[in-house]
């Protein structure tokens, strides 16, 4: 079982991460996409994903698709874990 | 130290994120259930009004339409959609083998007639939606996929005079109204 872990813990975070989990392995989220099903502002968002980068959760990759720019986000491996590791902390916390 | 309670919330709020997450993912997949639920409902309209040779070239267009239509749905979702994946490919190829073993099965059985054709080709489409929304964990497309093949079976023994028919309007409206439903479901 693992531990609580407060990065994940923070309600938005959790949100972001609950959210990147559910994607296939290798699927990439856009960044107006969580924004939006998040009910978050732009900058709300950014400032957590950048959290979550700096810890090796989540993959921010930035391109120009067209003229357009882009901001992809997925979750890493250790995000993966990270999260599982919480969810069975928060399931230890219920079940004891 | 977080109790007993807080956990049951935070738990509650990851299942209801992750399942919002793959309703709203999975929204797009609408679009292809729409375009097949169009080309049911003229193809087998067709069978059930026209001589079979007019009936074979309205699916002959029907099925070229459809297809240009699934490709052009997939570039758009390609360049505008708010998932990025790869997946594309082997849902486009696992199609291709579903409608070849389609094919291969109805060589081996010798089925001849349109009905037959009908069932078997509904009965096939229905497994490739089940298939595919167990794949992607979308309830919405396996139920879709499940309710065709019941419809499928109930109308060739219950109606079978009228099983093309029941087919286009039946099975053509529900995958439509499922197709648009996902469109625009919202959270």
């Amino acid at each position: 079982m693992g531990e609580l872990n407060p990065l994940i813990h923070q309600p938005t975070r959790l949100r972001i991460m609950a959210a990147l989990v559910s994607l296939e392995s290798d699927e990439k989220a856009d960044f107006g996409f969580l924004r939006d099903l998040l009910e978050l502002t732009d900058g709300n968002l950014s400032a957590h994903l950048q959290k979550l980068e700096e810890a090796g959760y989540v993959d921010i990759e930035k391109v120009f698709e067209g003229r357009r720019p882009k901001t992809w986000v997925s979750i890493t491996a250790e995000g993966h874990d990270a999260f599982s590791e919480h969810v069975d902390a928060l399931a230890k916390i219920i079940y004891n | 130290m977080m109790d007993r309670n807080q956990a049951l919330d935070d738990l509650k709020t990851i299942r209801q994120i992750m399942k919002r997450t793959q309703r709203e993912a999975g929204r797009h997949g609408g679009w292809f259930i729409l375009i097949a639920g169009v080309m049911w409902l003229v193809g087998f309209t067709a069978n059930q009004f026209l001589p079979e040779k007019y009936a074979g070239l309205t699916w002959a267009v029907v099925n070229l339409g459809g297809m240009i239509a699934m490709i052009w749905a997939g570039i758009r979702l390609v360049k505008n959609g708010d998932i990025r994946t790869t997946m594309w490919k082997p849902i486009f190829f696992f199609w291709v083998i579903l409608a070849a073993f389609a094919m291969l099965l109805g060589w081996l059985f010798g089925v001849n007639n349109s009905v037959q054709i009908g069932l078997l080709a509904l009965l096939v489409a229905a497994l490739g939606y089940i298939q595919i929304g167990a794949i992607f964990q979308s309830l919405h497309i396996s139920i879709t996929g499940i309710l065709v093949a019941m419809l499928a079976v109930g109308a060739f023994f219950l109606m079978p005079d009228h099983f093309l028919l029941a087919m286009a309007l039946l099975g053509g409206g529900l995958l439509i109204g499922s197709g648009l439903w996902m469109i625009r479901s919202r959270r």
